[in-house]
């Protein structure tokens, strides 16, 4: 599998806030990324970069083997990116942009090219003619998608695609993202995770500038941060505090860590834990709970959860 | 060269479509004829040395004066603020490009309105056509001379308002920029003159009277054009722009 970009050892610097320190990663070529990461954590600025629109302070970028610093042009040839706010100027028409846009991009027919997108991201119909100014902010987002889409640029960054729009312009945009799989390479930064958990087939996780995991679903599930909730069922009454403190001790847990409650009159223990722990946990509760143990399972982390404990840890 | 054709055609639709743009049309135009009028005026009760063309090109330094910061000010800091120029900067279209289109843009239709300003000069000619062979009207040296300075100093005072748009998202600080600098410029011949009025050393005769702006303009008038001074303002009309994509530079960094 070519990797379309690759990041090394990447640095951004303003005045002397660090947004970005030695980031290093690379994407591969026909897959949907999803850049998750807190406010501040330097996800905009690493789009920004990528797409050419500001230097870096440190390290190297190339896109499809273009250095961005040395052949910037080169490299933007290779890019199309819709930022967060989505400018788009009043005083034109839908059809007129995007044109414009083609033009800019120096794609040779510009005409197909766009008619192609607008029918692709359902503008082509009664909008092409209206004027931007008078579309709503779904429509806006439409036309951003639709600018990012033309031509056959290799990368395509996409910071937040589906604010704004509607449960069902998420949907038909969510179709538009899935049919482009495995012709180009969809970075897209959304603080939906529902949503990138159901369209990306990889994920960078970024926080305080610093990347904390990269890589599939289930290589971040694999990976070190402790995201599965388990739990330890007990006959309730039966233990003391000491019993409990004793195993939460073992499994270097605090009484902050994990959270009591009762379950259909069980004592239930709640914990954040490393899902591949598993076997140590059981034996360890078996150890200090014996007969009084009812049980102990783990249910699987979703991305929100994988994203809350990744970013805890390190902002911790 | 394609990008660069793609930009100047976008910047010159921006500017066609937007209704400031005839704002500052009709105020170019209105500050025009009033230095028309009272220049007719000027010329009918009393003798001149200029012809009535000289006279009114010298009366009308108050309409670039007003046009140029207007044209200018929207340029970038209005990108700037609604964020258009972040889209433009992320294809690979270059700063020169993205710089030269704006410019070129402006400077068009800065002449256009110069352009349109002939039809002042000829609405006498309608009903009066024999004012035409009466010297004091019009002399030839006068329309081509005044005219091809009007444009060259035009040059400069739009890339200097382009300029100082690419420093700030704020267009009305942008335009008050731009507007004292010309101003000064138009001040500053007229002041160091005064000052050096009574001496004639090298230094008078070689730099400072040739830097007053309506010494230029009465030379060029007469048909008289000091290369000295096509150099200087061709000179300082790349110098503001190549600021200015170095200002553009700076804001993405």
């Amino acid at each position: 599998m070519t990797d379309i970009v690759k990041v090394e050892k990447l640095s951004k610097r303003y005045g002397k806030f660090v947004a970005l320190s030695d980031v290093s990663f690379s994407l591969p070529h026909g897959k949907i990324i999803g850049l998750i990461g807190p406010n501040g954590a330097g996800k905009t600025s690493l789009l920004k970069i990528l797409s050419g629109l500001i230097p870096a302070s440190g390290g190297e970028v190339s896109i499809c083997g273009a250095n961005l610093a040395e052949n910037p042009m080169l490299a933007r040839e290779k890019i199309s990116f819709m930022a967060e706010d989505n400018p788009l100027p009043d005083h034109m028409r839908v059809g007129e942009y995007l044109r414009f846009r083609a033009a800019l991009k120096g794609i040779r027919d510009v005409r197909l090219s766009v008619e192609k997108v607008m029918r692709k991201c359902d503008i082509y119909h009664g909008t092409r003619y209206k004027m931007i100014k008078n579309l709503s902010k779904g429509y806006g987002q439409r036309i951003g998608i639709a600018d990012a889409l033309l031509g056959d640029s290799a990368l395509v960054i996409l910071d937040e695609p589906t604010i704004g729009l509607d449960p069902k312009q998420i949907i038909s945009i969510r179709q538009t993202l899935l049919e482009l799989r495995g012709t180009r390479t969809l970075l897209i930064s959304s603080h939906i995770l529902a949503e990138l958990e159901t369209i990306c087939d990889y994920f960078v996780i970024i926080n305080c500038g610093e990347i904390i995991v990269t890589g599939s679903l289930a290589d971040i599930y694999k990976s070190k941060i402790n995201s599965d909730t388990m739990h330890v069922d007990l006959v309730p009454n039966c233990l003391s505090d000491a019993d409990i403190s004793k195993f939460l001790l073992e499994n270097q847990l605090t009484r902050l860590d994990a959270i009591s409650s009762q379950n259909h009159g069980n004592l239930r223990i709640e914990f954040k834990g490393d899902g591949r722990c598993m076997d140590k946990i059981i034996k360890s509760a078996a150890d200090n709970f014996g007969e009084y143990l009812l049980g102990v399972g783990r249910e699987p982390s979703s991305l929100e959860e994988v994203f809350l404990s990744a970013t805890r840890r390190y902002s911790d | 060269m394609r990008k660069f054709c793609t930009l100047l055609k976008y910047e010159v639709h921006k500017l066609l479509v937007s209704p400031s743009t005839y704002f500052i049309a009709a105020i170019f135009l209105a500050t025009l004829a009033f230095a028309y009028l009272f220049t007719l005026r000027e010329f009918v009760l009393s003798d001149q040395s200029f012809t009535f063309m000289h006279a009114f090109l010298r009366q009308s330094w108050v309409s670039p004066l007003l046009a140029i910061p207007l044209l200018t000010m929207r340029t970038f800091s209005e990108d700037y603020k609604m964020g258009l120029m972040q889209s433009i900067k992320t294809t690979a279209a270059g700063d020169f490009s993205i710089v030269g289109a704006k410019f070129l843009a402006t400077y068009l239709f800065y002449a256009a309105l110069w352009a349109s300003s002939l039809l002042l000069v000829f609405l006498p000619v309608l009903p009066i056509p024999t004012i035409l062979r009466d010297g004091s009207f019009l002399a030839i040296c006068n329309l081509i001379g005044g005219y091809s300075y009007i444009l060259l100093a035009g040059l400069f005072f739009t890339a200097m308002g382009i300029f100082f748009s690419s420093l700030t998202e704020n267009q009305i600080l942008s335009g008050i920029l731009s507007f004292v600098a010309i101003f000064a410029t138009f001040l500053s011949g007229p002041i160091f003159s005064s000052h050096t009025l009574s001496s004639d050393t090298f230094l008078d005769r070689a730099f400072i009277r040739p830097l007053n702006i309506f010494h230029q303009m009465d030379n060029a008038c007469w048909g008289v054009f000091d290369t000295r001074i096509i150099i200087l303002y061709t000179t300082l009309s790349v110098l503001f722009l190549a600021f200015t994509k170095v200002s553009l530079e700076k804001k993405f960094n």
